[in-house]
């Protein structure tokens, strides 16, 4: 069952300057469906308007153009109690935990106001029990040793549990984790992954891991989906494993090129990334077709007003209209 | 072994404070190959950036180079780093070793052109002949890091990306000629197709104009890409060192091992990748001896009590382990 569907979404943003009104076309005409219990991994670069998906995925922002239906409803035209259940269903897990605790507020005291504020008639008790169950499943045990603790007494890696704990409290049906890792030590990332990969397992959470670190992606979707943004928009989506491994738009190919492997033997006979320009171009000069064909060594003059019509399918989905001309790339079987 | 350019001799950096004092390193030592490509590669608080700023004499207050010494050979000159005072250390610093520094993107003063930041460093070093012989030097720079000198010289900081602005930071550090350049984490902050492309640049200038390089990063991945030696850090001190080859095929000590492993790579499958147990070291309160005994699987009972020496177990291959105790020279 699809959890959520995207549709043709927009978003732009507007600033006053000294220019008058500057409008920034951030997303362009982005499809994506989520099945149920599903973890999808949304992965690209800076400004690529990845985060920003996040934020309209759950609700912090309201799109400019095109639809989300939640379980087949349109957000845009339900009631404020189902928003307020949506609200609910739809957590966030951002990227610095620090800044997202409050300081001044123990980690009891950041758990436990949610909890009341969405269950008013919840005991004490109640509670309790709920938020040790919740740092149990993150893996915060001995409980009593962290609840009154401040965030800045807790490791990057425990306050990042606080926040999984905080959002399991509200027993939400999708989790959007922006960037869950890149401010933790690489020797704890992987057990923050795991973490991530077993909610959706035990409590069939679906999940939606924003990330631009294409190497740690595998770790936490397992058989699930992909998408790679550029510029705003989809370029390429499938199975994971088959889009890191046999990546066919010539954006993801670069892209997986460039992600260091550890072991000098393999990382030193790669071949050289070929692109035209190293630089992300500024998203306000994108072509009116493909977003990639200012740097794309395969694009011709069509390319720069070539539009696909839509990405939106089960299989692997590649935006590309010269894609017979790109040499197919082989990042090397996984010994499996 | 090869020619040596920076000698670091038995190194303790204590940072004093009115309550108690930490120890960030500890008895370090270990020799800079000239001409290569060195990283040490450590997680944060290791002390990595620590132990290089003695290079510069720039360790942060309040720390202190308690013990050991810091060499820089000269040709035959050898130079006692922490013996420098005044001008002596003016002009050692940037024309002799220069430094891209983490988050370079904030180095560089927000209200000058990036021109007149080059010529205000050149000139203070007394490194101007002429102002055309500098633009030349400066059209060259730019050309190596690939930037368009035309566009750069005029442009404030804010108006580059920052990816240019690592780049610019590059030729700064090249500005004066020295013979090594520090890098401090010189990609954390940037994209990855960008990151790939600043690393080329940095060994071509390795390869094509004989600096030699010291890389600071906690990212294994990078360091199997460029690196020529390896320096792998915990807790203020070298777990192993040897050549990238032998570092990653042989990955001796259990430290290193476990970084190679708890690393995320496109080709390895969920199964390959084991975390480390426990959490890092607090330099505080570190464990008696090995600082990695609580995290390591090997722990024996003389782990816990005495520190293991850095020992030499192959060629060019040291290692801090109690395991290789039996079959080994002492360094």
């Amino acid at each position: 069952m699809k959890i959520l569907e995207i549709e043709k979404l927009n978003m732009t943003f507007s600033s006053r300057g000294l220019n008058g009104v500057e409008r920034v076309h951030v997303l362009r005409d982005v499809d994506l469906d989520i099945d149920e219990g599903e973890i999808l991994a949304i992965v690209g670069e800076s400004g690529c308007g990845k985060t920003t998906l996040g934020r309209l995925i759950t609700g912090l922002i309201s799109p400019t153009g095109g639809t989300i239906k939640f379980l087949g409803k349109d957000l845009s035209k339900t009631s404020n109690a189902e928003k307020k259940l949506y609200r609910k269903s739809v957590q966030f897990i951002q990227q610095d935990s620090y800044a997202a605790l409050n300081p001044v507020k123990t980690i009891y005291q950041s758990l436990y106001a949610p909890i009341k504020a969405n269950n008013k008639k919840l005991s004490r008790e109640e509670i309790d029990a709920m938020i040790g169950d919740n740092m149990e499943m993150v893996g915060l045990t001995p409980v009593e040793l962290y609840l009154n603790k401040y965030p800045h007494q807790l490791s990057g890696g425990q306050r990042q549990r606080v926040l999984i704990a905080r959002v399991l409290s509200l027993k939400p049906k999708i989790i959007v984790a922006d960037e869950p890792i890149s401010m933790i030590d690489v020797s704890l990332r992987l057990s923050i992954l795991k973490l991530l990969a077993s909610l959706n397992q035990k409590l069939n959470i679906t999940i939606v891991y924003i990330t631009h670190d294409l190497s740690t992606v595998k770790y936490v979707v397992g058989e699930g989906r992909m998408a790679v943004m550029y510029l705003g928009e989809i370029v390429e989506f499938g199975k994971a494993k088959d889009v890191i491994v046999h990546p066919k738009h010539p954006y993801t190919q670069a892209l997986i090129l460039s992600v260091p492997i550890p072991d000098p033997v393999i990382e030193r006979s790669k071949p050289e990334v070929r692109l035209k320009s190293m630089e992300i171009p500024d998203i306000r000069n994108r072509s009116d077709g493909c977003a990639f064909a200012d740097r794309c060594l395969y694009a011709d003059e069509e390319c720069k007003t070539w539009k696909l019509a839509n990405t939106n399918s089960d299989e692997h989905i590649v935006c590309c209209k010269n894609l017979r001309e790109v040499p197919s790339y082989d990042a090397g079987e996984t010994n499996e | 072994m090869n020619d040596i350019l920076v000698s670091f001799d038995n190194v303790t950096i204590d940072y004093v404070m009115k309550k108690q004092s930490l120890r960030a390193v500890r008895d370090f030592s270990l020799d800079i190959e000239k001409g290569k490509i060195t990283a040490f590669v450590g997680e944060s608080g290791s002390g990595k950036t620590t132990v290089v700023s003695a290079l510069l004499q720039a360790i942060s207050s309040p720390g202190k180079l308690t013990q050991g010494n810091v060499y820089f050979f000269d040709g035959d000159n050898k130079i006692d780093v922490s013996a420098l005072k005044n001008e002596q250390l003016r002009k050692f610093r940037w024309s002799k070793v220069s430094m891209v520094f983490q988050a370079s993107q904030s180095t560089l003063n927000p209200l000058m052109t990036i021109y007149d930041q080059f010529y205000e460093t050149a000139y203070y070093h007394d490194a101007i002949a002429s102002k055309e012989k500098f633009d030349e030097r400066l059209n060259y720079l730019f050309d190596l890091v690939k930037l368009d000198a035309k566009r750069v010289f005029k442009a404030y900081p804010h108006q580059m990306s920052g990816g240019m602005k690592q780049r610019v930071m590059i030729a700064f550090a090249l500005l004066l000629n020295p013979d090594l350049i520090i890098l401090d984490e010189p990609t954390t902050a940037l994209d990855v197709i960008t990151q790939k492309y600043i690393f080329n640049q940095l060994t071509d200038i390795n390869k094509n104009l004989g600096k030699t390089l010291i890389l600071l990063t906690h990212d294994i991945g990078i360091v199997a890409k460029v690196a020529d030696n390896i320096a792998v850090m915990y807790a203020g001190s070298v777990m192993e060192y040897a050549d990238a080859y032998t570092l990653f095929k042989e990955k001796k000590h259990p430290y290193t091992r476990g970084l190679i492993e708890a690393t995320p790579s496109i080709l390895k499958s969920p199964e390959e990748i084991q975390p480390i147990e426990g959490n890092p070291p607090d330099i505080r309160n570190l464990p008696s001896g090995c600082p990695f005994h609580p995290r390591c699987k090997y722990c024996m009972d003389i782990c816990t009590e005495q520190r293991p020496p850095l020992q030499k177990i192959g060629d060019e291959h040291y290692i801090s382990c109690h395991l290789y105790a039996n079959n080994t020279q002492k360094l």
